[in-house]
């Protein structure tokens, strides 16, 4: 046992010594190097020290851990902090605090605290950046302490008067809210309601339509382009799962609704789910056109000898019609492009009214017929 | 000298297991929505970068029905799960806060900080 505690009490002295000699080493190292590029004012780095005056009034701040990584020489810089350096703390210093840049001098208290606590800051140096004085400092708040400035809440619209709508959570809980400009929203919709923590303005933005349209959109296109059995069964089992999870939650709100006996809210959100109803008979309605469209061809074999693949450069595009152009090698194609077709570009989801002639198209696949319907077109 | 020993480790994980609880039910208390969440990865911009335009293009991944804000700008979100918004920025430092929310009341966020310079 002697020898135990004697082995943990030297551990424990070569731990102290490591850290002690450490902590000298970095004392000793503290003269930073400096900024290597007059063009770079932009740096960030975590706080080693703030070098308080005789009036505990920040004068230098010195880092280590220095991004970018060619803005010095080892990684470190001792930054100088005048009184025109203005400071900003996310979600502290505000508009509605002082302004959300604040010279040190106008920080409170407390932001001044912050301030020294800091763990790593970004800054913005004077020009020119050789000099090393900091024109902006923010400080960057961890990840798990920071309460985001903009919150996302759900709910259905249960009561719309002028331009207030009333919205029920899925707790129950109903919320009164300003309806922004453009914002038209109507009983029944689901809703996102985008929250400003800060000026505790709320956004109210109609998503009902637009996520379930979205949803069912997006399962009949992969259910349109499936072009084998097992890619079609995958996207009719997805939707209907999508749709029964959809519907459990509007159930949810339901009853907590009736349990409150907010008999008018709980009718909205049935409303609400009778159009969801409505909504996933016309995709099974289309799921059942596309299974006989597939027999009608003589299977999937067939079905697939049906699409082709092109390339090419957009020749012209109309709009009204919703037609495309494109010239290949092998002369021009025209594609009708229905609302479900998808336009890609850089892995971003384009609208045809983006398309010009003179656009490079990498592949476009397309149902052909007496129209060729277009389901997928990637420009270069 | 082995009691105390014994003892001591004791009370040790009995401080631990408190600490441990603490934590967990803090994290609880702070949750009002799901414990699971959503994937979401920006991709553009890197956080910690220097950018020398006024706009940039804010990209990333997440479910496909996700609903994405940033900096309060609801952003558009592909069949792949893909988005993007174009960001105006101030001169110097800017924090950009990604978030995502879905039907099922799950939530992710992911904040970037990145500084303007002319």
């Amino acid at each position: 046992m002697k020898k135990i505690l004697l082995v943990a009490t030297t551990l424990a002295l070569a731990c102290g010594l490591m850290l002690g000699t450490g902590s000298v080493l970095a004392a000793e190292g503290g003269q930073q190097s400096q900024i290597q590029t007059e063009a770079c004012r932009g740096l960030f780095g975590t706080v080693d020290e703030f070098v308080l005056n005789s009036d505990n009034v920040p004068v230098t701040i010195k880092l280590s851990n220095v991004k970018p990584v060619d803005s010095t020489a080892d990684g470190s810089a001792g930054i100088t902090l005048t009184e025109n350096t203005t400071y900003h703390i996310p979600t502290v210093t505000t508009g509605l605090t002082g302004g959300a840049w604040q010279k040190w001098d106008q920080l409170t208290e407390e932001s001044q605290d912050i301030v020294l606590d800091a763990d790593r800051v970004a800054i913005l140096l004077t020009e020119p950046a050789t000099d090393q004085t900091a024109q902006k400092v923010m400080i960057v708040p961890a990840k798990k302490l920071y309460q985001h400035r903009y919150q996302h809440r759900l709910g259905v619209v249960t009561d719309v008067e002028g331009d207030t709508a009333t919205v029920a959570r899925r707790n129950g809980e109903q919320i009164t809210v300003q309806l922004g400009e453009g914002a038209e929203v109507e009983v029944g919709q689901f809703v996102i309601m985008v929250t400003d923590r800060l000026t505790n303005q709320t956004q109210i933005r109609a998503i009902h339509s637009y996520r379930v349209e979205k949803l069912i959109e997006r399962f009949e296109g992969y259910m349109e382009g499936a072009l084998t059995q097992k890619d079609f069964d995958e996207a009719t089992a997805e939707l209907q799962a999508a749709h029964e999870r959809h519907i459990a939650i509007m159930e949810q709100i339901q009853t907590k609704l009736e349990e409150q006996n907010r008999t008018r809210a709980a009718n909205a959100v049935g409303t609400a789910m009778q159009y969801c109803e409505a909504r996933y008979a016309e995709a099974l309605q289309l799921r059942d056109q596309i299974r006989e469209r597939i027999e009608q061809a003589g299977g999937w074999e067939e079905w697939r000898s049906e699409w082709a693949e092109i390339s090419g450069t957009v020749a012209s595009v109309n709009l009204a019609n919703r037609t495309v152009v494109i010239d290949t090698d092998d002369g021009a194609v025209t594609l009708q492009v229905p609302l479900r077709a998808r336009i890609v570009k850089d892995g971003n989801l384009y609208a045809l009214r983006s398309l010009e002639a003179g656009d490079v198209v990498a592949k476009a696949i397309y149902h052909v017929g007496t129209v060729n319907i277009a389901i997928y077109i990637e420009m270069a | 000298m082995k009691k105390r020993l014994i003892l001591g480790m004791v009370l040790l994980t009995l401080v631990g297991a408190l600490l441990g609880l603490a934590c967990s039910k803090e994290a609880s208390d702070t949750n009002d929505n799901d414990a699971t969440s959503l994937p979401l990865a920006v991709t553009q911009p890197q956080n910690e970068s220097v950018v020398n335009t006024a706009v940039i293009l804010v990209k990333g991944t997440t479910n496909p029905d996700a609903v994405v804000t940033v900096n309060g700008t609801v952003a558009d979100v592909d069949a792949d799960g893909n988005f993007s918004v174009m960001v105006t920025l101030e001169e110097g430092p800017n924090l950009i806060e990604v978030y995502a929310s879905d039907f099922e009341y799950r939530e992710a966020s992911e904040i970037l900080t990145v500084v303007y310079e002319t």
